[in-house]
């Protein structure tokens, strides 16, 4: 099930925090609530490391990851660059990228097998992206927005886009990715999902405003209550039948 | 154009033992493509693509869809979806791929001087698809030779010559290669990989900064009397004697070369090589080509590089790629083509706007003439009511008399009565069946070119003569006219009896070029098929012979199409209905509507009424349960919200 968090009083989590499958990055500074938060539900199964980039704490807005590699702006410090570096499992490869759209998490997003990137991002950068990451580049927009990082929260299990994408899109882009698509929201009706939650393949941090409707929304597509949605499942079938016998 | 090939499994020098192995069996790869083939297979695969649009593996951006995901997939990766996606976030019209390609190879054109910096396989990619011929054997192998290695002939001669020469090379071919520009000369005399003699030397003859030569220079500007300007001459003319004195040392072993490739670009070089009283080089050596890509600074390690590149043979594994892609290659060029023709949309009217012109020169010329071309011009009076075509047929008789004088004259300075005779026949011949394609009488010229209704004096030779000979101004033939006027029995007729298709008009088309219409076109191909081997009909510029099968084939294809535009048609008649029955129910008020409903319930097992639909936008909700308030029936809540703000209850 989806937690939500807050960050100093502000809801867009996916902008202080970079969630994948083998990591997790969160901003320095913020209130020990927003980090018990992440280190309860993850710091058992991999790290949660206290970090920023190029002196800010908006390290989900810079960076882009996923299990195999994590890429850092050109503006990031060498300190800064060797302490995730150091805190990283070490079968996760860094590497500083010099591009001219410096919010890599805002012009690209990935799982563990695909990236879509803005249009206009350098060729250099798209076979580092694919090299360090072991992922398939593709070139697209999400409901005519470049910046597809902001706009789209992928896992492997599925993904939430901006609540604006045509159905056509959907179709389109869950061909590229081969998860399922669902446009949605979240924090009380933001459009600019990827800045509000963070997801990887068993959890999912979003805003305190995120409203139930949303967080079930964000459950089913990305799977993340095995338990609840099986349990249910499986009530279904008996309680019907006994329902028909009587 | 640099991705057209597929990367070379194996390479493999000419003469060696893997190169005679290669041998066995082999033949051209023969490019055979017709237009019609290529039109449909691309609609037939338009109508599958149809389908695989609702399963998500579509461009929305490109407006294109695949049959295969990875088609998909690499499509993502291509430039056209780079640009097309670019142009979508300016807010600019996107374009398709035809036009993205035009656009690219316009970029590539004036941008590809700068790209030549590259290692060799920059150059592997550099070739035109043309410098290369490419080959296939027995054991299934496709390979890739330079044309200039086995003819030096712009076309390309039969394909025994070809095979014959690619079978003829020696173990160790002796090549002359040299190479000439920018005061570099370097020349090498190879037996296989290994030069016998070389010579590579460097003069200072190139104005610094400035470029270009300084007689080049010398010669549009005057001379400059500057340090630099006379050294420059100086070692220009020293650079000749130089490269005099190498080549005429070498002159015993050039002879037995078997190939001589040389790069000399401008007239400059070119006339070191080729010019002077006494040339190096003979101009129509028949062993004589150029380099057919391009070269860096004319070094000896440059020298050895295309040496070496001029004998290898790419082997390419399958035939089937190699196939493909130069498929794609002729498609391509074939759109660039059909875009060209497109824009000169009077291509079918300009034989006719060239009898024209040729009429009014015609009617200048013939005013102070004889008898018998005042007597035509009666005739001319007399026919202006009929049809333009006719018309201009009545010229072309003009034309032919006038020309046949021309001929008369020429000819009886050399033999003064025979010949005479013999043309007087001829154009009487032309005539009568030039009349045949006035008249679209086909019956006549059937009878005409069997002899029969003929005087006694013309026998089956005139005939055949008048048949390939010119017969108006832009030397067109009877099979010309005959193609242009769609006359189908005549082609056949005149095809049959000697009327060769490969005669080209001043334009240099061919009859079956003409032919504004496909069954014209098909008219040819028919002939073809009956009579393959009659004429020459790759020369004729015949696509390839249109049989009873291919015929049946496309019949069926017709067919099909049919069939499936009717069934869309159903459809959507089916969906103009339930809009209009939407719209009649709309308009009824909300009590109508009520009582439709409450009807619908009582008819409900008489089965009589309609559809039950939505009280805001008259959607059909047969099959849901409806949202309903006050015994109105919605689809959805927008539409209760809506209807309940129109009618608001207090």
């Amino acid at each position: 099930m989806a937690v939500r968090a807050q960050f100093e009083n502000n809801n867009e989590i996916g902008v202080f925090s970079k969630l994948t499958n083998s990591y997790c990055l969160v901003g320095i500074g913020a209130s020990e609530t927003f980090y018990s938060v992440f280190e309860s539900e993850l710091s058992d199964i991999i790290p949660v490391i206290h970090a920023s980039v190029a002196g800010c704490r908006i390290v989900g807005r810079m960076t882009v990851g996923n299990k195999n590699g994590l890429l850092l702006p050109n503006s990031t410090t060498d300190t800064e660059l060797q302490h995730i570096r150091n805190s990283l499992p070490d079968n996760v490869k860094v590497q500083r990228v010099e591009e001219r759209l410096s919010a890599l998490g805002n012009v690209m997003v990935c799982n563990d097998y695909v990236a879509l990137v803005h249009p206009d991002l350098d060729k250099d950068t798209e076979e580092i992206l694919s090299d360090t990451l072991n992922v398939e580049v593709y070139r697209q927009t999400v409901a005519s927005n470049c910046l597809v990082g902001s706009y789209c929260a992928i896992s492997n299990q599925g993904g939430l886009v901006h609540p604006k994408t045509t159905v056509e899109d959907l179709d389109e882009l869950s061909g590229l990715i081969q998860v399922p698509l669902v446009a949605g929201t979240v924090n009380r009706g933001s459009d600019v999902v990827g800045a509000g939650m963070v997801v990887n393949d068993w959890c999912a941090v979003c805003g305190t405003d995120t409203t139930s409707t949303e967080i079930s929304v964000i459950d089913s597509i990305f799977k993340l209550d095995p338990d609840g949605v099986h349990k249910m499942k499986k009530l279904k079938g008996p309680l019907i039948d006994s329902i028909k016998a009587s | 154009m640099s991705t057209i090939l597929p990367f070379a499994s194996k390479t493999v020098l000419i003469g060696r033992p893997d190169y005679q192995s290669l041998l066995d069996g082999v033949k051209l790869i023969s490019l055979e493509l017709t237009r019609k083939e290529n039109t449909e297979t691309v609609e037939s695969k338009n109508l599958e693509i149809e389908k695989n649009y609702l399963l998500g593996m579509h461009c929305t951006t490109c407006q294109i869809a695949f049959e295969q995901s990875e088609e998909h997939r690499a499509h993502y990766k291509s430039d056209w979806h780079r640009y097309n996606l670019k142009q979508k976030i300016r807010n600019r019209q996107t374009i398709d791929e035809p036009k993205f390609l035009a656009l690219e190879n316009k970029a590539n054109d004036s941008s590809s001087s700068c790209e030549s910096d590259d290692e060799i396989n920059a150059y592997n990619s550099h070739f035109s698809i043309d410098s290369k011929l490419f080959f296939e054997n027995n054991s299934g192998n496709a390979f890739s030779v330079y044309r200039c290695l086995l003819t030096n002939k712009k076309d390309i001669p039969s394909e025994e010559i070809v095979v014959d020469s690619l079978k003829s090379f020696s173990s160790k071919p002796m090549w002359f290669i040299v190479m000439l520009g920018g005061g570099r000369f370097s020349a090498a005399i190879f037996k296989g990989e290994e030069a016998i003699v070389h010579k590579t030397f460097h003069s200072y003859t190139v104005r610094a900064k400035q470029g270009g030569s300084q007689s080049t220079q010398d010669r549009s500007k005057g001379g400059c009397k500057s340090a630099g300007a006379s050294l420059r001459r100086y070692n220009e003319a020293s650079q000749l004697k130089h490269i005099q004195g190498i080549l005429s040392s070498w002159l015993n072993q050039i002879k037995l070369c078997d190939l001589i490739f040389y790069r000399a670009i401008g007239p400059n070089n070119r006339n070191i090589l080729f010019g002077g009283s006494n040339p190096l080089i003979d101009k129509n050596d028949s062993r004589l080509c150029q380099i057919p890509f391009g070269t860096k600074k004319a070094t000896f390690a440059e020298v050895q590089k295309v040496c070496n590149q001029l004998s290898t043979v790419l082997v390419y594994d399958s035939k089937e790629t190699i196939n493909n892609s130069i498929k794609n290659y002729v498609l391509k060029l074939f759109k660039k083509k059909k875009n060209l023709e497109s824009r000169t949309k009077k291509n079918v009217e300009k034989p006719i706007k060239d009898i024209q012109n040729s009429k009014e020169k015609v009617s200048e010329n013939i005013q102070p003439s004889s008898t018998s071309d005042s007597s035509e011009n009666g005739n001319e009076n007399e026919n202006v009511k009929f049809s333009q075509s006719k018309i201009l047929c009545e010229n072309n008789d003009n034309v032919v008399t006038n020309d046949s004088k021309n001929k008369k004259r020429k000819k009886r300075k050399k033999k003064p009565k025979e010949t005479i005779v013999k043309c007087g026949e001829v154009e009487e011949v032309k005539i009568l069946l030039l009349k045949t394609i006035e008249d679209k009488n086909s019956e006549a010229l059937s009878k005409y070119l069997l002899l029969e209704d003929m005087h006694s004096s013309i026998t089956k030779e005139y005939i055949e003569k008048s048949l390939n000979e010119a017969i108006d101004g832009s030397n067109n033939t009877l099979l010309h006219l005959a193609s242009t006027y769609c006359l189908h029995d005549h082609i056949y007729l005149l095809l049959q009896h000697g009327s060769n298709p490969i005669n080209k008009n001043k334009d240099a088309k061919t009859p079956y070029e003409l032919a504004p219409d496909k069954s014209t076109r098909k008219v040819f191909r028919k002939f073809m098929a009956v009579f393959p081997d009659k004429y020459d009909y790759d020369k004729a510029r015949l696509p390839g012979p249109l049989t009873e099968e291919l015929q049946e084939e496309l019949k069926e294809r017709k067919k099909a199409k049919q069939k499936r535009a009717k069934e869309r048609k159903v459809v959507e008649e089916l969906k103009k209905e339930e809009e209009s029955q939407r719209q009649k129910f709309l308009q009824l008020s909300d009590r109508e509507k009520c009582a439709i409903a409450a009807e619908k319930r009582l008819t409900a097992v008489q089965g009589t009424f309609k559809l039950l639909r939505c009280f805001y936008c008259g959607k059909n909700i047969e099959e849901k349960y409806p949202f309903e308030y006050m015994d109105y029936k919605f689809c959805s809540v927008q539409c209760v919200k809506n209807h309940r703000q129109k009618n608001i209850v207090i």
